[in-house]
């Protein structure tokens, strides 16, 4: 029931996250929202570290990947800045057309 | 006192089931720090491809029976070293084709590939669900700074997409994995797995099929893929439609049948539903364009459905109970074999477009090829005859095994839709020949790339002896076999 | 194993043209005269001292055993009829030829050639398939490269048209081996055992239909019939002559080999609703064709329809005959396998004379053809011929062909046999008034002076109307091969 409890809560996180993800135009605001999700799918795997640790350590490397993951956005977002002067992702339709 | 407890933990013989990445790794760190002495790119590639050249040696050396080591995150067998070859692979094809593209920052980027070809290989010899998402995000993490090379407006933008839909994706994976964990209680993927919640495994089955679904381009996860493949460079183009695509496809063989094994039906809705989707939209999309990159990318796409077509027939095997070990085994050894062509035709193809003298080109750019350089419009039409599944290619062997065991699980309508699918792709294949035989030459050069040509005509070759190496077929069964019998 | 041989000569033949160079037209033509030479002689003689059925001079090579593999090559009597057809079908179309030594066109026809040996001589279906499917490839290449103005689409048309044919034969090739596998446990693809009556009777009744559409789909686009037709007009149009004659000639040997070889071994397990199906789709294509062949004001075309017509007596020489008891049913199927080899001579040599008519007076159509006889006598004749042989005049081979099949399948079609017969009225006189137009009344003046057919023009055209003309009236000749080969089966 615990469990149930925690996933509904992650769940909703995630769905925030994803929301933030879809309906934002700003670079930065998507990386945070990414973030949001995938820390929302740490709480999720915390909580489901009942009988072994396996799940938090799953859940250390995540953290870990997910800091990596958000230098790399940042320096991503930080050439598009240079390129196109604005972070604006609506801007980036060289490709198509 | 430490080189005791390291034994323990290795035992002593194990550590040369390490040695292929050990080797990798190092080079990689070797060409970083060349970096601060050279900057000579030849340097760079040299090492780069010596070393990819000396794993793939190691790899072939070790033993090849299943075995386990560094207490179980790592399982070595037949099938692993088989996809860790292919990827060495499909890391070679673009070593020496990108020279040509690489104007500054070379150590990074040859250092960068070696580093994503050690995650791809430690992604092959695991049966560990944390283990796999680490190597998988090593994957993601060095394409992410591959596609943005050169930070040209293009790249950038295409980078950037696929940045944002790959942590999507990766949270996706984290969650899934969250509730696999919580429905099975272990990471750890092995045969007869016990199911402790039967919804919390179908929100895991769920959220994995839309995570790594993302890195194969299944339909409507596919967005990112066409502005990447056509975005990038081109032969970072080639490693993300074949090595990075095929990572996924190697861990969603690992997770989809054998994680998810007790969960046939819903395994086969889910993925046969997705199969007809991409495949059909990958080609009725490719139909229009006449952009050849773009074409590609399509065509990506519609392969990635008949990949896919391997969930639906082991899955469908388990639901409707028939032989499974025979149809199943039978099926990823299909999968093997259609993986091992798909390096060659679409790395052959996408590294094709390094020769032409323009990002980018039409149809009409590559038109009358034939007369410019006949080898390497030979080369190319031979490589599109085995997208499109013709005979006397490996193509057609690859598609000829996958929709032979989906007729041989009974999945005729499926069949039916997969083969009128590829029967159709003939025709865009063979527009592109068309335009490079028998239209009017166009105005745009041909780069002297060898290295490029070199690698179009020998993916030509190879995907060609493939058709004529009957005995391979056999040899990937028993490959397979190794997946089904991991003892835990 | 002499055929092997030959097969093998012809593969590595082809290969070697492309690299000819200049000399490439002169070893196309030796080469293929040579394989006609050997091809004629070894079956006068292995099948003239009597033939009973079954394959003879059997090869095979084993390329996987787990997957059931082998690389088998074998020929009966119908199979050897039609490898004769086809070699002496890719002569002409080299005799015609007059590209001046482009090695990759004629390497193509060669390749072709290699194709349609290959399919006619497998006795293991996944082979028979690769082989069915490459045929394909160098011909989109040789109408794509030397088509006419219209060459890019149809192309592709045809390409595409008639590889979705073929795919749904590779399905009904998988579910044979795969039902075989779950009944007697062995991966196998060969002849022998997939379309074995044993074995085939006991698939369930819907996969058995599915097995058949799936074979008779990818047969009847490549026939053609009726509603598969609609790459044919436009390819045999826009291809070269010498192409044409390969389309005609030899792609419709493939549908017709595939309803006689592939499918009749297996006659007392078809349902006689598909007899029947196919029995109305050739009246109605004989039919369908004969009218619209009426219509056409261009000669190719009209006679691209005129073949299609005649392959109409294909397909009901085959539902008819099965359909039909004893010695009628024999003469029925016996008729449809001749009127395959028969039909693809007519084609060769017709197509061969109106590509002479064109290249000599600069038109294939009536408006621009005109009383040719009065300038040149011999191809005007010899055009005559070639249509009268292609209306069914007795005396020559089309003739034999359609009255055995009429004679044979009169009991079973009843009634119905006067549609026949009212299409082979139409076909009867659209060919006069073909041959009227162009070739007889009043000279078309615009066309100037016309020359006549050369020497040896001339001589290689009248061999082939001797032999339209031998097989005519000796049919003796071919007849105890197929009755031999219908014997083997039965």
């Amino acid at each position: 029931m615990d469990i149930f409890i925690a996933d509904t809560v992650a769940l909703f996180l995630f769905a925030v996250g994803l929301y933030g993800v879809m309906t934002s135009n700003v670079g930065i605001k998507m990386l945070i929202s990414v973030e949001i999700m995938i820390n929302s799918a740490v709480i999720a795997l915390v909580v489901s570290a009942v009988n072994s640790m396996e799940p938090i350590v799953l859940a250390l490397f995540v953290i870990a990947i997910a800091a990596v993951e958000s230098v790399i956005g940042v320096s991503l977002l930080v050439a598009v800045f240079r390129k196109f002067g604005r972070v604006s992702i609506s801007l980036l339709k060289e490709i198509r057309e | 006192m430490i080189t005791e407890s390291i034994s323990t933990v290795t035992g002593i013989q194990s550590l040369q089931y390490l040695y292929p990445l050990i080797v990798l790794g190092i080079a990689g760190f070797v060409i970083l720090g060349l970096g601060l002495v050279t900057s000579s790119k030849r340097a760079y590639a040299g090492i780069a491809f010596g070393s990819l050249v000396l794993a793939a040696i190691l790899l072939l050396v070790i033993p090849q029976n299943t075995y386990n080591v560094l207490s179980d995150s790592f399982t070595f067998n037949q099938f692993g070293l088989y996809f860790a070859i292919l990827f060495l692979i499909s890391s070679l094809f673009i070593t020496l084709p990108s020279l040509k593209n690489i104007s500054a920052k070379g150590d990074i980027f040859y250092a960068l590939l070696l580093f994503v070809t050690t995650g791809m290989v430690v992604a092959a010899f695991t049966m560990n669900l944390i283990v796999l998402f680490i190597s998988f995000e090593a994957v993601s993490i060095g394409t992410y700074v591959l596609a943005a090379f050169h930070k040209t407006r293009r790249t950038l933008e295409a980078s950037t997409k696929y940045f944002f839909t790959g942590v999507v994706s990766t949270s996706f994976i984290i969650f899934g994995l969250a509730f696999f964990y919580q429905a099975m209680g272990t990471f750890q993927l092995g045969p007869a797995m016990a199911v402790a919640s039967k919804p919390a495994l179908l929100i895991a089955l769920l959220f994995l099929t839309i995570g790594f679904g993302f890195k194969v381009a299944i339909f409507p996860m596919h967005q990112w893929a066409i502005d990447t493949y056509y975005g990038s460079e081109n032969s970072v183009s080639a490693f993300l439609s074949t090595g990075s695509k095929l990572v996924a496809f190697m861990i969603m063989i690992k997770v989809f049948i054998i994680g998810f094994a007790s969960m046939g039906e819903d395994v086969f809705l889910l993925f046969t539903l997705l199969a007809v989707f991409t495949m059909t939209y990958g080609n009725i999309s490719a139909l229009s364009t006449t952009n050849v990159k773009k074409l590609f990318a399509y065509s990506s796409i519609a392969q990635a459905g008949y990949l896919i077509l391997v969930f639906s027939i082991t899955s469908y095997a388990m639901w409707s109970g028939q032989n499974y070990s025979f149809i199943a085994i039978n099926a990823v050894a299909a999968a093997m074999l259609y993986s091992l062509v798909y390096i060659f035709m679409k790395g052959g193809a996408f590294v094709f477009l390094n020769t032409v003298d323009k990002e980018s080109p039409e149809f009409s750019d590559i038109s009358g090829l034939a007369r410019k350089s006949p080898a390497l419009a030979m080369g190319l039409s031979i490589l599109l005859l085995a997208l499109a599944g013709i005979p006397f290619t490996g193509g057609f062997t690859g598609k000829f095994y996958m929709f032979l065991y989906l007729v041989d699980v009974k999945l005729w309508w499926l069949a039916i839709i997969a083969i009128l699918n590829s029967a159709i792709s003939v025709f865009y294949y063979f527009r592109v020949i068309m335009y490079m035989y028998w239209k009017p030459e166009s105005q745009v050069l041909m780069t002297r790339s060898r290295a490029a040509s070199a690698t179009v005509l020998i993916s030509a070759v190879v995907v060609v002896v493939i058709f004529f190496f009957f005995p391979l077929f056999p040899l990937l069964h028993g490959y397979a076999t190794s997946l089904f019998g991991v003892t835990g | 194993m002499i055929i092997e041989y030959i097969f093998a000569v012809l593969v590595a033949a082809s290969m070697i043209t492309f690299f000819t160079g200049g000399r490439s037209r002169q070893f196309a033509r030796l080469t293929s005269l040579a394989i006609a030479a050997a091809v004629i002689i070894y079956s006068a003689y292995r099948f003239y001292p009597g033939y009973d059925g079954g394959y003879i001079s059997t090869f095979s090579l084993t390329l996987s055993s787990y997957t059931g593999f082998y690389f088998s090559l074998g020929i009966n009597g119908f199979t050897d009829l039609l490898v004769v057809l086809g070699s002496i079908i890719v002569l002409a179309a080299l005799f015609i030829s007059d590209r001046s030594d482009d090695p990759v066109y004629y390497g193509l026809i060669l390749l072709t050639e290699v194709g349609i040996f290959g399919l006619l001589m497998s006795t293991d279906l996944f082979f028979f398939y690769v082989f069915w499917e490459v045929v394909l490839i160098p011909v989109y290449f040789l109408i794509g490269l030397y088509g006419g103005p219209r060459k890019d689409s149809v192309s592709l048309k045809f390409l595409v048209y008639t590889h979705i044919g073929s795919v749904f034969i590779l399905l009904s090739i998988f579910t044979l081996y795969s039902y075989y596998y779950s009944e007697f446990g062995i991966l196998t693809m060969q002849n022998a055992d997939l379309l074995s009556t044993p074995f085939f009777a006991t698939i369930p009744y819907f996969y058995k239909v599915f097995i058949l559409t799936g074979f008779l789909i990818g047969f009847l686009v490549k026939l053609p019939t009726f509603p598969l037709h609609s790459w044919l007009p436009d390819s045999y149009e826009e291809a070269p002559y010498p192409v044409t004659v390969i389309l005609a000639g030899a792609l419709s040997v493939m549908g017709g080999f595939g309803l006689f070889g592939i499918l009749y071994p297996l006659y007392s397990q078809i349902p006689s609703f598909f007899l029947w199906l196919l029995i109305a789709l050739g009246i109605l294509s004989l039919i369908y064709f004969s009218f619209t062949a009426m219509f056409q004001s261009n000669i190719k075309r009209m006679m691209a329809y005129a073949s299609a017509a005649s392959m109409g007596f294909v397909s009901i020489a085959f539902g008819s005959g099965i359909l039909g008891t004893g010695n009628n049913g024999i003469i029925d199927l016996a008729g449809g396998m001749f009127q395959i080899f028969a039909h693809g001579l007519i084609v060769a040599f017709l197509f061969s004379l109106l590509y002479y008519i064109k290249t000599h007076t600069g038109h294939d159509t009536f408006y621009g053809l005109g009383g040719i006889y009065r300038e040149s006598p011999v191809m005007a004749t010899l055009f005559l011929g070639g249509l009268l042989a292609s209306l069914g005049l007795p005396g020559l081979a089309g003739f034999v062909a359609e009255f055995s099949i009429i004679a044979g399948s009169y009991g079973i079609l009843g009634p119905l046999i006067y549609l026949v017969i009212f299409s082979m009225i139409i076909t009867a006189s659209y060919h006069i008034w073909a041959a009227q137009k162009a070739l007889y009344g009043p000279y078309n003046e615009n066309l100037g002076q016309v020359r006549d057919l050369s020497r040896s023009e001339s001589a290689a055209m009248i061999f082939m109307l001797i032999s339209i003309l031998v097989i005519g009236l000796f049919p003796r000749i071919v007849f105890p091969l197929l009755t031999g080969y219908l014997g083997g089966i039965a």
